[in-house]
Formats: structure tokens, C-alpha cells, sequence
């Protein structure tokens, strides 16, 4: 079985975001990058599974900026087989549609049995780019899974179990499918000194594109400024007798929130 | 005269390989995720975190020093620097532990065992199944080795041991030691033997378990040796060799003491660093006092330069020279910056800062042991003066 794992690399969650000099967009210093960390939960789920069945490779695909290599690594050094990376800095804003047209022309090239990523990115939050792959590959796809119950090679299918609004659906499709990722049960492996130092040996495939073939796609969301979250307002304290207290907190409900 | 076109020098470098990045991104992480939260319970308790222990042994911590072929993960000294570093930012005893059993118990095996014993014990070692030590102080010696007590008689083709050896860390823990023991009392030094002892050797157990001020969750006890014997294939390296090779094993230990001072530092600093962006006095954050950035600006100071030494201590190693004086030399700036910071954090911390409820006073107290252990500060400043008038 050959599972594709989609990866992509943000910002550190402890990273301060800062807007840069243009607004649309961030001012890179001081960032540190790391694997999206749903798409690491993706990264174990795929191992289990090769460690399950027993056979296909793990392969991640990357689209980005050249910084883009090091969350490949650190992928390949928990265990995944190999990777391929479409590298081109311009890159580093791209909308969803033009990074998921350029990775589903790529994947049209490659034998697989699942695709798999995280289920959004934790910088913009966006869910788009593995279910953009889908629709232009013409796969099923299920999205914020958080196990698989079983793997079914033999009947080529798995059945997996999304969360919904407060419920849980367990789901049987057949593959090839692609699957989003929630974190699950499965926290992910750390890499070992062992992963780490074979992760430079694996190899890691970089494709090409042109500056006409990213054109030619047609960017079709454009952010056009960041703004950071607003400051919170300071908190009202109410002072004075319990009595005086909530007969201000009930008129300040009603005449300044206008909440009851 | 030579133009500085013509001159071709190698590029000095600062900065840690790849490889070395991503092992110190992984253990950061590990660290972050399963020991920062439980380090201060490991202290209130003061026992050994036997559970992570074996989680870092899966990813290959504990083989760090071992080589590939006897189940090690062969890493080389500024890879085992950047490891203690980042596992002494999330808990000092923790990195304690590791060092010992890397630097000192599978160290020696590694470096002066014959190559029956490293397939023998390496691989149980570098595996975590069993924890390592080594016993060189005494009640009454430690890096004044000639006033060594510990005996090892030969008898036939055994050796029988008989002594007690003091402040071993991962003693009762532990299950595989190097011990030394005078082999040939007229010859003081160089009548010294290194011998592999295992628990369940009979006449050989761990003794009162030790209370320590700081690295409390690090195990330290006395080791008793009654009549313990044991055959000469357990004699590790050449007869009377065992002070010799032991001053090769402190000088690599010298760099891993040297490299948690380091962690301890740093945690303080990223401690007080938190700390003074949230705590007001006079009307303004700590951070916008002046006082307060010059002493911010004189730790991280004192730490990068601790750490260039140990990086320059530890790459000689790696290339095979000599570094004695150097390994001396950055063990006792990183163990004394170390105090120097720790001290400062909690300054700034103010009462917050003595109280157990912020890390910053345990930082201190681990930071205490590494001006002790390994060769107090003044051994290493005698083995620095010594390496200087050498000639």
C-alpha cells in the first residue's frame, strides 16, 4: 500500500507573528518554522498503517519555499520512505488553488493507494488545498479523521472514523482516497537518532516549475493585508457591597452590552 | 608579503550541521512535551523517571556514545553536547542521569573494553534495558585518586573486591558499573584497575540512598562491595591502567557537566525572560527597567560563551585532538555561569523566585552539583594550570 502524505511547513505556534513591511504580508525574522502539525499527525497515521500492513512506501510531497526542507526532514526521520518536493521560493504566498493544482499534476505521475494530510494549517487555518487535490484528481475523500478502524488491502477499502459536530461517523471507502487528518489517539513519534541520521540518506526528489506554469494556474485568492487580532478591552471591575455589585453588572448587561 | 587573496583558510563554524539541528529540534520537543510539565514533581519526589527514561531510549539517548555495531546510535560529542543541553533546560537531574550512563558507564566500556565485553554489555547499555554507572569517589577520595580505599586481590584467575564508593549517580538504578580499585597499592596512580561489576553479583548492592540539595531526582548512593568476585574477564582495559583511562572519561564527561550547566542556564533565562514580561513594579513592566535589561544582557553574555567553549571542547573531540585544557576550561565557565545566572534569574524573580513554585530556585540548586561533580572547580583549574606550564 502506498500512502502520499501532503505536507506543508508554518509558523511555531509560540511564534509572535509580526507583519511586515508590505501588509500582505509577514515579517519572516525571528520565525521559526516547523511541520504543520496536523500534517504530522498525518505522518504518523500513514507509519502505523505501513507498520500495520507490511508493505508500500510512505511518500511525502511537499509544495513551498526552499525552507520548506527541513519539516521534509524531520518527516523522513520519523520514518517516512521518501520524499518529493515541488521547490520554487515564489512559492511562499501562493493561494491553495495554485499549491493544489501543482501538487495534483505531480501526483498524476505517481502509483498510490491513499493520499493523506493534515486537517488544516495552522497558520491560515485553511482546509482547502487536500480537498482542492481530490476534486482535481477525482478521489474520494473524507475529511477530519481521527483513526482508521480497519485496513483492508485485499478489498482495497478502509474504514475510518470522523469527527462530526458532536458525534462520530465511522466511514468505509474505497481507494484510492485522500483523508484529512485530526490528531486522534496516535500522538506523533518522535524521530530517533537512528531516523535522523538515515533521513540524509532518503531521498528527497525536487521538481521544477516555471514561472509561465504558476502563472498559467491562475491565482484565484489573493490576501491583500494581514491585520493583527485587536487588543482586548480591559475588564470592568464592579466595586462595593454584592448588592451594588450585581444591580451594576445586570445595568451594565443591559444599557452598555445590550446582552439581556 | 602575501595579499589576503592568496591566504586560503578554512571558514571557522558556529553553527550546529543539519543533523545536529534536527536532533536538537526533536529533543527541544520532547523535552517541551514530557518533561518540562513533570519536572517539578520528579523534584518534590526525588525519584528516577524510570518511564521517560525508556522513551528516550527508543529514540537512541542512551546509546548516544556507543558505537552502530554494538546497537549505539554512535553520535559524535557536539551531537551529545546539544542532547544533555536541551534535556538539562527541561529537567537537570534528567540530563544527569543520561550523561552518567552515556559519558561514564557505557563511555569506559566503550573506549577500553576488550571486544567480548562490548558485545556483552554495550548492547543491554545503549538499548536502555539497563542503566549504567561508574564508581570512582569515595568516602574519603575523589579526583585524589591515590588515597583510593577500594581493593581488588587477585585470586587464581579471579579478582576479589572488597571497599565502598561514595556520590554514585544511578547507583541504586543502575545495574551496570566500572568500578575502580587499587590493584597495586605501592603504586598509587598508576596501581589502579577498572573492573565491570553487575548487580546480582554477590556481595555487591547499592547502599543508602542520598539526599541530595539539588538534581534530586537524580539517583545518588553509596555502592558496597564485600568480598565481591569476580573473574578477570572482568577486568576492563590493561591491569593498572584504570587512572589513566579514567582522566580520558572525565575529560568527555567534563563536556557533557559543562553542557547541562548550560541547559540550566538557558532555562533560567527563558524563565525570566516570561517572567519580566508580565510582572510590574513602579508603574512598568520589569522588562522596561534598565537594571533589569543589563542583567538580562550579562546572562545570555555569560551563556553564549560557555557555549562556544563547550563547542570548541567538544569539535576537538570529534576531530580526535587533544582538549583537556579545553574541556576544563569550558566545564568550569559553563558550571560557574551557570550559578552566575541561576543566581540572577532568581533576583529578578524576587520572592517568586525562592519560592519552589517557580523553577528558577531548582535551576540553582542543579546548578550547584556542576561546580562539584566531575572534578570540583578547583581540579579544573589545577588541570588547567598544569596544561599550561606543561612545558
Amino acid at each position: 500500500m502506498n500512502i502520499v502524505v501532503i505536507i506543508r511547513q508554518t509558523p511555531d505556534t509560540e511564534a509572535k507573528v509580526k507583519i511586515g513591511s508590505d501588509p500582505n504580508k509577514i515579517d519572516p525574522s525571528g520565525i521559526t518554522w516547523i511541520l504543520n502539525p496536523y500534517d504530522e499527525f498525518a505522518i504518523e497515521k500513514a507509519l502505523k498503517i505501513k507498520e500495520i500492513v507490511n508493505a508500500g512506501e510512505v511518500i511525502l510531497f511537499a509544495c513551498g519555499p526552499g525552507r520548506t526542507e527541513e519539516a521534509i526532514r524531520q518527516g523522513l526521520a520519523m520514518g517516512a520512505d521518501r520524499a518529493i518536493f515541488i521547490k520554487d521560493d515564489s512559492l511562499e504566498y501562493a493561494d491553495p488553488y495554485t499549491i493544489s493544482k501543482l501538487i495534483a499534476g505531480e501526483l498524476k505521475k505517481l502509483q498510490f493507494d491513499l493520499v493523506l494530510s493534515g486537517k488544516k494549517l495552522i497558520d491560515i487555518e485553511s482546509s482547502q488545498i487536500p480537498i482542492f487535490i481530490a476534486e482535481e484528481l477525482n478521489l474520494t475523500h473524507v475529511s477530519f479523521v481521527m483513526k482508521f478502524n480497519e485496513i483492508d488491502t485485499a478489498n482495497k477499502k478502509v474504514v475510518c472514523d470522523r469527527e462530526a459536530e458532536g458525534s462520530h461517523e465511522i466511514i468505509e471507502v474505497q481507494l484510492p482516497a485522500l483523508i484529512t487528518c485530526d490528531r486522534g489517539e496516535d500522538l506523533p513519534r518522535y524521530a530517533s537518532i537512528t531516523g535522523i541520521m538515515k533521513a540524509k540518506k532518503k531521498e528527497i526528489k525536487e521538481v521544477m516549475v516555471s514561472k509561465e506554469e504558476i502563472e498559467k494556474i491562475g491565482q484565484r485568492t489573493e490576501i491583500t493585508s494581514f491585520d493583527l487580532p485587536p487588543g482586548r478591552k480591559e475588564a470592568k471591575i464592579f466595586e462595593g457591597e454584592i448588592q451594588d455589585k450585581v444591580s451594576g453588572l445586570l445595568k451594565a448587561l443591559r444599557e452598555e452590552a445590550k446582552v439581556i | 608579503m602575501s595579499t589576503t587573496t592568496e591566504i586560503k583558510q578554512d571558514k571557522m563554524n558556529f553553527s550546529l550541521n543539519e543533523d545536529q539541528f534536527l536532533l536538537q529540534q526533536t529533543i527541544r520537543d520532547f523535552v517541551i512535551k514530557e518533561v518540562v510539565p513533570k519536572a517539578k514533581d520528579w523534584d518534590e519526589s526525588e525519584e528516577v523517571p524510570i518511564d521517560t527514561i525508556k522513551k528516550l531510549a527508543s529514540l537512541g539517548i542512551l546509546g548516544m556514545a556507543v558505537e552502530n555495531k554494538y546497537g549505539g546510535s554512535e553520535l559524535d560529542p557536539v551531537s551529545i553536547a546539544v542532547v544533555i543541553e536541551e534535556l538539562a533546560r527541561g529537567d537537570g537531574s534528567l540530563a544527569l542521569t543520561v550523561a552518567a550512563h552515556n559519558g561514564l558507564g557505557c563511555g569506559h566500556i566503550s573506549r577500553f573494553g576488550s571486544e567480548e565485553q562490548k558485545k556483552k554489555y554495550l548492547g543491554d547499555l545503549a538499548s536502555g534495558k539497563k542503566l549504567g554507572g561508574w564508581g570512582l569517589t569515595e568516602p574519603g577520595s575523589g579526583s585524589d585518586a591515590a588515597g583510593m580505599k577500594t581493593k581488588a586481590i587477585k585470586k587464581g584467575n579471579n579478582w576479589i573486591l572488597n571497599g565502598t564508593k561514595m556520590f554514585i549517580t544511578n547507583a541504586s538504578v543502575g545495574e551496570t558499573f566500572v568500578i575502580l580499585a587499587v590493584t597495586d597499592p605501592g603504586r598509587k596512580q598508576k596501581g589502579i584497575t577498572a573492573f565491570i561489576l553487575e548487580k546480582g553479583d554477590k556481595g555487591f548492592k547499592a547502599g543508602k540512598k542520598l539526599e541530595k540539595m539539588g538534581m534530586r531526582s537524580s539517583d545518588t548512593s553509596e555502592l558496597i562491595l564485600e568480598d565481591v568476585e569476580i573473574p578477570d574477564s572482568r577486568r576492563l582495559g590493561e591491569l593498572n591502567q584504570g587512572f589513566i583511562n579514567t582522566l580520558m572519561i572525565l575529560d568527555r564527561g567534563r563536556i557533557g557537566i559543562g553542557a547541562l550547566s548550560i541547559g540550566l542556564a538557558q532555562a533560567a533565562l527563558d524563565e525570566t525572560i516570561k517572567y519580566i514580561n508580565q510582572r510590574e513594579t513602579f508603574g512598568k513592566l520589569l522588562k522596561d527597567h534598565e537594571v533589569i535589561r543589563f542583567m538580562l544582557a550579562d546572562m545570555k553574555v555569560d551563556i553564549d560563551a560557555a557555549r562556544l567553549l563547550i563547542y570548541r571542547a567538544a569539535t576537538l573531540a570529534s576531530e580526535g585532538k587533544p582538549y583537556t585544557l579545553e574541556a576544563s576550561i569550558a566545564k568550569l565557565f559553563s558550571s560557574e555561569m551557570a550559578m552566575r545566572v541561576c543566581n540572577k534569574a532568581i533576583q529578578i524573580h524576587g520572592g517568586y523566585g525562592y519560592i519552589r513554585e517557580f523553577p528558577v530556585e531548582r535551576f540553582l540548586r542543579d546548578a550547584k552539583l556542576c561546580e562539584i561533580g566531575e572534578g570540583t572547580s578547583e581540579i579544573q583549574r589545577m588541570v588547567i594550570a598544569r596544561e599550561l606550564l606543561k612545558n
